[in-house]
Parts: C-alpha cells; sequence; structure tokens
C-alpha cells in the first residue's frame, strides 16, 4: 500500500518532534458532541434508576421525570438494605473464598506449566485447554444432578466449587504466557539463594504478577456477581441466596414500592462500583495488555 | 538405564510438580470433565428428576426435530444472534474510534471511565431496569417517554405483545455499547503504529479515508476476537431472556438455553434437557470453526 512507501518519508520529513496523532480534519467539537450523546445515552437508565431511589410512591406518579422533595432516601434504602443485606453478605463470602480458591490453583498450576518440564506436560495442558472449547451450557443439567447426589445444594459449596473450576483452562493460559515472560535470571538467583521450587512461586513469580492478578480476580468476581441461573436451581433456602437471585425475586415482592426496589438495585452495585474504583486502572491496562485477547 | 526406569525416576524427580497440579485437576475433573460427559451420555436417553436414566437411543433428538418451540427457538437465536454480531461489530467500535480521535489525553481517559461504568452494575439489574423501562403504561419509561412527546399511538406493550417482543428484546441496551468491546477495540487502536498514522495523514488522506483503509483493516484481529467471544455468549446465555420475558408472551422470545433449562426444571425431562445442551455444543462448536475459517486469510499488519 502507498502508506507503506510513504512512511519512511513521513518520519524523515516530520520537522516536529513526532508526536503522531495531532492536527484532525473532523472538529473536536463534533467528535465531543457524539461522545457525549452516547454517554447520556448508556448512562441514562441508571441516572433514572438513582434519581427514582430517592422517590415515594406518590412522588414517583406526580414528579416522574424530575427529582422531588422532600427526598425519600433514608426511608427507601434502609428499606432496601435490610432487604438484600444478607445477598450481598451471601455473595461477598461466597465471592472471597471463590477469587481464592480460583488464584490459589490457576496460578500454581501455570506456574508448574511455565516453568518446569515433566512427563506427561503436553499431554496435561492440552487436556486442559480443551475445556475452552467446551460451553458451560452443556454441563448445566448433569452439573445440577450431580452437585444433588453430592448432597451439595443449599450449601455456599455448591457455588464456590464449580465457580473455582469455571475459568481454569482460560486464566491458567493467560498466566502462563505472563510467568514465561518473567526474566530467569530472577529464578536463578532465588535459587542460589537456597529457595526451593515452590518458594520461587510465592517469593518470584507472585509478587510480580499482582496486576495480572487483579484483572483476572476483578473478572471473577464480576461473573460470580453477575451469575443467575446456577444459584437460582442449587439454592432453595432463601437464607444462602446471592445478590442476583435476591434481586430476582426482589421484584416480586414489592409491588409499588419503586424507590426501594431502585435503591436495592443501586446498593447491589456498590461492592463491584468500588472493586473497580480500586482496580480500574489495574484493570484497563490488564485489557489493553491483552489479558482479555485469548 | 533402560527407558522405563528412565521415566520412572523423571516422575520421581518431578512428583511435587504433579502435586502443584493435583488442585487444578481435581477441579476440573470433577466440576467440568464429568458433568460435560454425563451430558453427551444422557442426551441419549430419558432421564427424569428421580436421576433414573434409560438408554433411548436417539429418540431425543428425533423429538426435538418436530418440536415447534424448539424449532422457533432457534429461528429467534439465530435473529437475535445476527443482531449482536451487528451491534459488536459496529456500536463500540464507533465509540472507540471517537475517543480514540480526542485531542485532549484527559477526554480520552473520562469518556472511557463513564462509557465502562456500567460494567460495576450487576447485569441482573441492567436487565431488571431495561424491563421497567420497556414496561406497560403509564410506569414504563419508553412509554413515558413518547407519552411526553406527544407519540401516543406509538406506545405499545412492549415485551408483552408477541408482535414486537422480539424486536423489544433487542433494543434492550441501546446504544449497545459493550465496555468490553470498546476497550478491545481501542486497545487495538493504540496499537497502531503512529507511522502509519502520520503517512496517512501526509498522504493527505481525510479521517474517514483513515478510518476505511487503515484502522479498519487494521482492527481485524479485534473483530475476529469479539465474533467469536460474541457468538459463544449469545448462544448460551440465556439468563437475560428468563429475566425480560422469560421466553414470552407464549414462545415469541424463547431461545434454545432458555428451553433446555424449561424442558428440565419444569417438565422433568431432563434427558431431553441434555440433548438440546448437545446440539447447542454442536452448534458452537461449527460456528466457531466456520468463523476461523472464513476469516483466517485476511489477517493484516502493516
Amino acid at each position: 500500500m502507498s502508506t507503506i512507501s510513504t512512511s519512511e518519508t513521513a518520519t524523515a520529513l516530520s520537522l516536529r518532534p513526532s508526536r503522531t496523532r495531532q492536527p484532525r480534519h473532523v472538529s473536536n467539537f463534533v467528535v465531543s458532541v457524539v461522545l457525549v450523546l452516547l454517554v447520556v445515552l448508556t448512562l441514562y437508565p441508571f441516572v433514572f434508576m438513582i434519581i427514582t431511589s430517592t422517590k415515594s410512591y406518590s412522588q414517583f406518579l406526580h414528579s416522574y421525570w424530575i427529582p422531588a422533595w422532600p427526598p425519600h432516601i433514608v426511608e427507601n434504602y434502609v428499606a432496601a438494605w435490610n432487604q438484600i443485606r444478607g445477598y450481598l453478605i451471601n455473595t461477598i463470602y461466597v465471592g472471597v473464598l471463590t477469587v481464592v480458591g480460583f488464584l490459589f490453583t490457576t496460578t500454581l498450576a501455570a506456574f508448574v506449566f511455565a516453568r518446569f518440564r515433566f512427563p506427561g506436560k503436553e499431554l496435561l495442558f492440552g487436556s486442559l485447554m480443551i475445556l475452552m472449547m467446551i460451553p458451560q451450557i452443556l454441563q448445566l443439567i448433569p452439573a445440577f444432578m450431580w452437585v444433588r447426589k453430592l448432597q451439595l445444594l443449599n450449601t455456599y459449596w455448591v457455588l464456590i466449587l464449580p465457580y473455582i473450576a469455571g475459568g481454569q483452562a482460560y486464566a491458567v493460559f493467560i498466566l502462563r504466557t505472563f510467568f514465561r515472560s518473567l526474566p530467569q535470571g530472577l529464578f536463578d538467583a532465588a535459587r542460589i539463594d537456597g529457595a526451593r521450587d515452590f518458594q520461587t512461586y510465592y517469593m518470584v513469580a507472585l509478587p510480580l504478577s499482582k496486576g495480572i492478578l487483579a484483572t483476572l480476580a476483578i473478572l471473577r468476581v464480576q461473573q460470580v456477581w453477575n451469575d443467575l441461573i446456577w444459584p437460582l436451581i442449587t439454592l432453595a433456602d432463601d437464607s444462602k441466596r446471592t445478590i442476583t437471585v435476591g434481586l430476582y425475586y426482589f421484584q416480586g415482592e414489592t409491588q409499588t414500592q419503586y424507590g426501594a426496589m431502585f435503591a436495592g438495585y443501586l446498593i447491589a452495585s456498590v461492592p463491584l462500583f468500588l472493586l473497580f474504583l480500586v482496580g480500574m486502572k489495574q484493570f484497563m491496562a490488564g485489557v489493553t495488555s491483552g489479558a482479555i485477547k485469548a | 538405564m533402560n527407558p522405563t526406569q528412565n521415566l520412572w525416576s523423571e516422575l520421581r524427580k518431578s512428583w511435587h510438580l504433579y502435586l502443584f497440579l493435583a488442585p487444578t485437576f481435581a477441579f476440573i475433573l470433577i466440576f467440568r470433565y464429568y458433568p460435560a460427559g454425563s451430558a453427551v451420555f444422557h442426551a441419549f436417553t430419558r432421564w427424569n428428576g428421580a436421576g433414573i436414566a434409560t438408554w433411548v437411543g436417539l429418540e431425543n433428538f428425533q423429538t426435538l426435530l418436530t418440536d415447534f418451540i424448539f424449532v422457533a427457538s432457534l429461528k429467534n437465536i439465530g435473529i437475535i444472534l445476527a443482531a449482536a454480531l451487528v451491534k459488536v461489530l459496529i456500536f463500540p467500535m464507533l465509540a472507540a474510534e471517537f475517543i480514540f480521535n480526542l485531542r485532549s489525553e484527559r477526554g480520552q481517559y473520562w469518556y472511557r471511565f463513564l462509557l465502562i461504568l456500567p460494567i460495576v452494575v450487576p447485569g441482573i439489574v441492567v436487565t431488571l431496569v431495561w424491563r421497567f423501562i420497556m414496561g406497560p403504561r403509564p410506569l414504563g419509561v419508553l412509554n413515558a417517554l413518547l407519552e411526553l412527546l406527544g407519540l401516543t399511538e406509538w406506545q405499545h406493550a412492549w415485551l408483552a405483545d408477541p408482535k414486537i417482543a422480539l424486536i423489544s428484546v433487542l433494543l434492550v441496551g441501546f446504544p449497545w455499547i459493550d465496555a468490553i468491546a470498546m476497550l478491545i477495540y481501542y486497545a487495538g487502536l493504540q496499537n497502531i503504529s503512529g507511522d502509519v498514522l502520520d503517512a496517512s495523514r501526509i498522504d493527505g488522506a481525510s479521517i474517514w479515508e483513515r478510518v476505511m483503509r487503515v484502522d479498519l483493516p487494521l482492527l481485524f484481529g479485534q473483530f475476529k476476537l469479539l465474533i467469536i467471544i460474541t457468538t459463544i455468549f449469545t448462544l448460551q446465555n440465556f439468563g437475560g431472556m428468563l429475566v425480560l420475558t422469560n421466553g414470552g408472551p407464549g414462545y415469541a422470545t424463547m431461545v434454545p438455553g432458555l428451553w433446555m433449562y424449561q424442558r428440565a426444571f419444569l417438565a422433568d425431562r431432563f434427558g431431553y434437557a441434555s440433548a438440546i445442551g448437545v446440539v447447542l455444543l454442536v452448534a458452537m462448536l461449527a460456528l466457531t470453526w466456520i468463523n476461523n475459517k472464513l476469516l483466517k486469510e485476511a489477517d493484516v499488519t502493516y
């Protein structure tokens, strides 16, 4: 293409210290207007949710679009909190145990696959990777029958154990690539200092992979936080339910308490919001550097 | 030393490595391989809620062919998948292009942040909010908006009218800027070398020409990745539909995954449901294979 042949000339002729994207033909103004529009349309449902969460039922009926005075914030949020507190605690409990178990198992396996040679390595790695081809939906029905047989129904383990098993192939693949990229010298140095294999794992490999671990943890938590079907069929006991199932039924129980309903939706979004505030930079960098590209 | 002894000594030398691998393999054997194998086996059985299975050969698959709800669900998922692909190929890409073309770095950061923000809202909440938006008069947001604009004749029972329920489902999430997809496109744009962009500018290319001749071909990898991710996700994810319409009214928005779920848990036909799961598996493998085949050739680097 012509662009290739001119690229050297372009660099040679460039008088400015080359900062690449400067003058643009479309004005910044037009681009900004479109972007503002996209942001408004994307966020509007959530803005509506926030505004409505401050209203009583009659306020909602009479001033549908705009905030109403006096706001019923405390009333609505207390009502919502009392309803979903238990679900929220359950989800956090399940989420934390899942992430700990998930990161522990995947980092160990990835570390071994990345830095050692042993009989059967290719076979084992292949048999793990092939899981990426098998969709979870295939096993929904038998997995249910199976956990029922194992008498795990209505326990937290019925969520935690399959959730840990869930993203293994993908995470091991990403982590193996990362561990491979670490300089061998670091491991040699640790060995000379007398570190054994397991020690090089938690003293060298793990501390260097905080960023990628954060990205994988966030992705996993987000999946736990969003799963509906599995907890819906495995947890009949209301006291064990997670937030998605809780909200699914929450809708049915409160006929006219729209304020409290939307307040509940918002409260349910807070933990992930906090997680993202802490991890957003990591996460964006992780996605950008290829954690999401399989 | 003969080969067997050699292997034996190697195994002994690396026993601790197998120990490190044990947790991962224990998990996938118990919670991935076993249920997946069980699904394929039970697709050929009549399997009731008590867990008693009788081998029936291909009966379940034959029944599927004449199950008009299943056939309708295939048509629906075809439409939904086509729409999902169009959405993910266009809207997040446009958003990424717009942001990338902003001059100010801070502006780029903030627009990215704002468009990614919905990712913190649990999927169930997004679905419930959209169910509310498309709800009946007078409280449904879309109908209230049409009322406000004086377009009362456009008001509908969006999710309850069998004629338009499927279209309403496709409208959910407007303007369809999927956060992850946008980040993937944005990362792709950032990876385009500055030289190429410089060159296209010096050649006098307008921004439109640059997008068409440089950006789009160089985003090929991203397009391909998102096509595969979106296909797999759309075919198997039915939680949203369960909440939004439960496949109704009638079976106007029924999808195979939801039908599988209903057959198993409402009708106790676990073998039949497993057969639907196997059909979905085959469909996904076939579509992934076709994607790879079709999209293999044109890998582009400048």
